[in-house]
């Protein structure tokens, strides 16, 4: 079985970006959230893409797009950006190719954010998650913004 | 405030089913040098706001000229889009600060709460368009409204679509019930004069008190009175894509005869040829006869005095297309009087909008 990380939009999300900002609006919940130039960024990507795509294969297109030293960090930061989508009913991350029988990352007792990271920068997060709007978490924790995060909480 | 509404094209990117316009006409442009020429004219006589309509006024080959046109005379303007390329063409535009600051507001078309019903009336894509660029207007602090033409297809929705209006984060919100033509008609588009009158009761009752955002009905459905207050031609001089003055915007080019737009009742002038300040003078000949007859009215239904874009429609005579068709339910509201007049203040209307 294919275990790759494939992660998608859910239905029912439109996404537009224009100058380095972003929004997205939900359908289903009537809900705006704006986001930072990254986000933006990855759902473009994601947009139309009713399969999904793999992690590694939009790892490589930040690549290609911005400069980015530490790829660890980059893993970090982009499963932690698309277990938030998830957490906020806007995405899913799966392990799979995107199609039936995927296995919820929530669901299947293998490593999500909280594995990839330390407890002191769990705590952390977890504070963010409570108090504040995607807009803001988006901001503090898109890939390249998210690793120098983590990088000063270690610190 | 007296207001300008300029029809800069009849070009459109989309292909509604419920549009009122017919689509063989030429595609045509207003010529930059005559928009400049009205403008100027309208500052003078102390207007100050202008509203650009279509057709899709943002297909207008020198749409940047236009708006800059526009900003140099100091004047406010309004738009009415359907969102087509909104991010690419539009809103670039509207970012200049100065352009922003004349900005009053952009209006889009959004006539479903989903893809669904939206893209079945505007075409495939024509939904995500829209809320895309809502969206961004939002995202860059663009004030816009959403109008929403109401049909017997999207009758249905209308807490649903206004619910997303509001969400979108909207300034207003405009319904305006959809006007027959012969196509609209035979193919039941428009509302019966049952679901008009309940949609009104609906709307004016339950929608506008409920919804944060400001709601309006445009067209004054449901009014009650010999003396209505129309937006259309009470507080706008209408331009249309040729250069004439015309009453109304919603009697501009519909038509089920050959005729020119010139010979049609509702011409004012050729501004071309004419000044602007020689047409306002028609209009407002025309707006006296207008509520004269309008008064003096004892033969129309009361259903038929009650919506008052019908009304019009049926004193400009665009509505005898109607008697071909005998099954509408609004052939026995338009042509009862023939048979049997009465006074339309009798109190009936009033007395069934309550029940």
């Amino acid at each position: 079985m294919n275990k790759e990380l494939w992660v998608k939009c859910k239905h029912g999300l439109i996404t537009t970006s224009f100058d380095g900002e972003g929004t997205v609006f939900h359908l289903d919940t009537r809900k705006y959230y704006m986001t930072n130039e990254t986000a933006a960024f990855l759902l473009e990507l994601l947009k139309d893409k009713h399969e999904g795509l793999a992690l590694s294969s939009i790892k490589n297109m930040l690549l290609e797009v911005y400069q980015i030293n530490d790829e660890k960090r980059l893993d970090d930061g982009l499963v932690s950006f698309f277990h938030d989508l998830e957490q906020h009913g806007l995405g899913l991350l799966q392990f799979g190719n995107g199609g039936k029988g995927d296995i919820s990352v929530r669901n299947s007792g293998v490593k999500t954010k909280r594995d990839y990271i330390n407890p002191k920068i769990e705590s952390e997060l977890d504070t963010m998650l409570v108090g504040r709007q995607l807009v803001d978490l988006m901001t503090d924790i898109s890939t390249a913004s998210l690793a120098q995060g983590v990088a000063e909480i270690a610190e | 405030m007296h207001q300008l509404g300029i029809e800069t094209t009849n070009d459109c990117n989309r292909n509604c089913i419920h549009c009122v316009r017919d689509k063989k006409e030429k595609r045509e442009y207003l010529p930059l040098d005559l928009f400049q020429r009205i403008i100027d004219q309208s500052y003078d006589l102390g207007i100050r706001y202008v509203s650009l309509t279509g057709g899709e006024p943002t297909l207008y080959p020198d749409w940047a000229e236009l708006l800059c046109a526009l900003v140099e005379r100091g004047l406010k303007f309004g738009v009415v889009t359907n969102g087509w390329k909104f991010k690419e063409k539009t809103l670039p535009l509207l970012l200049n600060p100065i352009t922003k600051r004349h900005l009053v507001t952009v209006c889009f078309s959004l006539d479903g709460f989903n893809a669904d019903s939206h893209d079945f009336l505007r075409g495939e894509g024509s939904f995500r368009e829209v809320i895309e660029a809502a969206n961004l207007c939002r995202l860059k602090r663009i004030p816009f409204s959403i109008k929403t033409v109401v049909s017997s297809i999207n009758k249905e929705e209308l807490t649903e679509i206004a619910l997303l209006v509001s969400a979108l984060g909207a300034r207003e919100h405009s319904f305006i019930s959809l006007l027959p033509t012969p196509r609209l008609v035979k193919e039941n588009f428009i509302l019966t004069p049952k679901e008009s009158r309940i949609l009104y009761s609906f709307i004016s009752g339950s929608l506008i008190p409920s919804m944060k955002t400001r709601i309006n009905l445009e067209g004054s459905w449901g009014i009650n009175s010999a003396l209505f207050s129309c937006n259309a031609y009470q507080q706008t001089y209408n331009v249309d894509y040729l250069g004439n003055l015309i009453f109304c915007c919603n009697l501009s080019h519909v038509s089920d005869t050959d005729k020119p737009a010139t010979a049609l009742k509702e011409f004012l002038g050729d501004l071309r040829e004419e000044s602007l300040r020689e047409g306002i003078i028609r209009h407002h000949e025309l707006l006296a006869q207008f509520t004269g007859d309008r008064l003096k009215d004892t033969q129309s239904s009361s259903e038929l005095f009650s919506n008052p874009c019908y009304w019009c429609y049926k004193y400009f005579g665009k509505l005898e297309f109607i008697r071909k068709y005998p099954d509408s339910p609004w052939v026995k509201e338009m042509f009862c009087s023939e048979v049997n007049s009465h006074f339309p203040f009798s109190g009936t209307f009033s007395v069934s909008l309550k029940t």
